[in-house]
């Protein structure tokens, strides 16, 4: 069992590298797409290398994502403890409404709220990230069996110890599922974001179809995919690794 | 907590925007603007805030339903008036829109919605009521409140003809593509259930699928389906191109497999093995078995994935405009390329309206299929 999960996080760590390498491979790409479109004046997008569309992405997604993540989790947290318990309601209630909400006309409504550009996006993207982030902490903990809870404070651990030694511990493989959904989305939606000037993967995209240009938009749709699927297979991983945990713990 | 936070809407910040035209910044206007629908606005608030302190639970539900459902028409009055007042004598051009108090404040009144949801049950006249007389004031202040001369509301104007024929491009291709991905998804996962083999295949396939960005699959259909139509001439005359309508239902298609091939699988794998029993013992051959025990079995939980299916594919059809199709994807677009945030708005709303209506429509279906016996 141990064997295999180093197994897939070796997997992941050499995918990684070779992703990096691809991507800053700008001669590879121009030779490839030339091959691909060899009517085409212009393969590559000149606004940018392509390593440059790639790290624009990363930081969109990094920055939201990580936000998301520490707002996120302590608020999922805070509404199923007793002070919190009123808020409950409301917060769930909003996060299932939220999560009907398309991203792309939530990224659409932010624009004349929060502004064009690159932190405006990151907020828009920080705000959508939370709704499945919340409502994986929340359902995780409260995943937590009762007679569980109960043994721990019988044992005389502090309300902290509890959350921190009991809850968090086997809440961890859900939090984390709500994470992972998060990230999907946000990567997929942060490609949209190049419609309000971002940056990232999605500018050769949607400049490549705006210009009629597959080779522009071949140079930014299979970094993305690759990247997407990237992220996911990681923390798939991650998630793999508090699972494990969980079982030897019991 | 809901009042709270209307409260700092019709305070702190700007209640409407007038601006000298469709696409600049405009001046910002405090609510007093209305005149005294003004004073209506404030006493439902009051009403808001005294409904977390009234005696007995049912008044508490009584005043925070009152006051949330008041504040919708209330505000729609209030936003008309203040429309009118500011319009008097000014140029054509000029447009009011809704500045962020107003977003606030019905912010405010959702939540103070939510928080009376829990404790009003009540029956269904008892709740329809309310919904119907907020909706026939907020009609009303269209027609005689001058709430038609908002910005948003002369955006639709404009665009009145190409807006209902845009949304019927949405309806038809978030329709359509819902469509194949049943005709293609339930069988799928029909088949998972009876091999281990295709099953893995299939959910691995799906869901690598779902962590692709919608972009980027259309980006990746395009190009192959351009060089496919040129190559065959026969799909180019029954409409594959590159660019069109195809890339994009393709792409709904695939997104909306996961979810339908995933909880027809479960469904299916759910079924009790006894109940399968039960009818094989009654004589049912396997057809009848799955036709008259396992699909009905499985079926609530169907209708789960065709709901995270539509919701899914309302959103990720505006996306189908990159590659040539119209909806309303065109609309937000457009708006975004404009700067113009009413053309956002008028895209947006409807998308977000849409998807909030199927995701609505569909879990009541699935609860409406639940056989009475398995009724949670």
């Amino acid at each position: 069992m141990k064997e295999r999960r180093s197994i897939g996080v070796a997997t992941v760590v050499v995918a990684a590298l070779a992703f990096s390498w691809l991507v800053s491979a700008q001669g590879l790409w121009q030779s490839f797409l030339r091959a691909l479109f060899p009517a085409q004046p212009v393969v590559l997008m000149p606004r940018d290398t392509l390593a440059a569309f790639v790290l624009q992405h990363l930081a969109l997604v990094g920055i939201s994502s990580a936000l998301t993540i520490a707002v996120g989790i302590p608020l999922g947290i805070f509404v199923t403890r007793r002070s919190g318990r009123e808020f409950r309601g409301l917060v769930v209630a909003a996060t299932d409404l939220g999560q009907t909400f398309p991203p792309v006309a939530v990224l659409a409504l932010a624009m004349p709220v929060l502004g064009f550009g690159f932190w405006p996006t990151v907020m828009a993207l920080f705000i959508y990230g939370m709704f499945p982030v919340v409502s994986g902490a929340i359902s995780g903990i409260e995943s937590v069996p009762k007679a569980v809870l109960e043994a721990a404070e019988g044992m005389g651990m502090s309300p902290w110890q509890v959350l921190l030694r009991v809850e968090l511990p086997l809440a961890a493989r859900v939090i984390l599922s709500g994470v992972r959904t998060s990230v999907a989305i946000n990567i997929g939606t942060a490609t949209v974001g190049a419609a309000i000037g971002t940056g990232g993967l999605g500018v050769p995209i949607i400049g490549g179809l705006a210009v009629q240009n597959m080779a522009y938009v071949l140079e930014g749709a299979i970094p993305a995919a690759l990247l997407a699927v990237l992220a996911d297979a990681a923390l798939a991983q991650v998630e793999a690794a508090v699972t494990v945990q969980e079982a030897a713990a019991g | 907590m809901g009042a709270l936070v209307a409260l700092a809407g019709v305070t702190v910040l700007p209640f409407l925007e007038l601006r000298a035209n469709r696409l600049v910044p405009g001046v910002a206007y405090p609510m007093m603007a209305a005149g005294s629908w003004a004073y209506l606005v404030w006493l439902l608030v009051a009403v808001g805030f005294l409904s977390a302190v009234l005696p007995t639970a049912k008044v508490r539900a009584a005043a925070s339903t009152a006051s949330g459902y008041g504040l919708i028409a209330a505000t729609a009055w209030a936003v008309g008036a203040a429309t009118r007042s500011l319009l008097v004598s000014q140029q054509p051009a000029m447009r009011v829109s809704l500045g962020a108090g107003v977003w606030v404040l019905l912010a405010g009144t959702a939540i103070l919605g939510f928080s009376g949801g829990e404790e009003r049950a009540g029956t269904l006249l008892r709740r329809t009521v309310p919904i119907v007389l907020a909706v026939a004031a907020v009609a009303a202040a269209f027609v005689w409140g001058g709430l038609d001369r908002i910005s948003l509301a002369r955006e639709f104007e404009v665009r009145a003809s190409s807006f209902w024929s845009l949304l019927g491009g949405h309806l038809a291709m978030s329709g359509s593509g819902l469509g194949l991905g049943l005709l293609f998804g339930v069988p799928l996962g029909l088949w998972a259930t009876r091999n281990r083999g295709v099953r893995s295949v299939v959910l691995g396939v799906t869901g690598v699928i779902q962590t692709v960005p919608s972009l980027a699959l259309l980006g990746l259909l395009i190009a192959p389906l351009a060089a496919l139509s040129r190559a065959v001439p026969v799909l180019r005359a029954i409409g594959v191109q590159g660019i069109g309508n195809a890339p994009g239902l393709i792409a709904l298609t695939l997104y909306a497999l996961l979810p339908i091939v995933r909880n027809t699988y479960v469904g299916l794998s759910e079924v009790d093995p006894a109940v399968i029993d039960a009818g094989r013992g009654m004589g049912m051959s396997s057809w009848q078995l799955l036709w008259r025990v396992e699909f009905p079995l499985a079926l609530p939980l169907i209708v789960e994935g065709v709901r995270t299916a539509s919701v899914l594919l309302i959103g990720i059809a505006t996306l189908t405009v990159f590659a040539g199709a119209r909806n309303l994807g065109n609309l937000i677009f457009e708006g975004l390329g404009q700067f113009a945030p009413d053309l956002i708005l008028l895209g947006a709303l409807p998308v977000i309206a849409l998807a909030v209506i199927a995701d609505v429509a569909l879990s009541a279906l699935g609860r409406a299929l639940t056989p009475e016996g398995v009724r949670a």
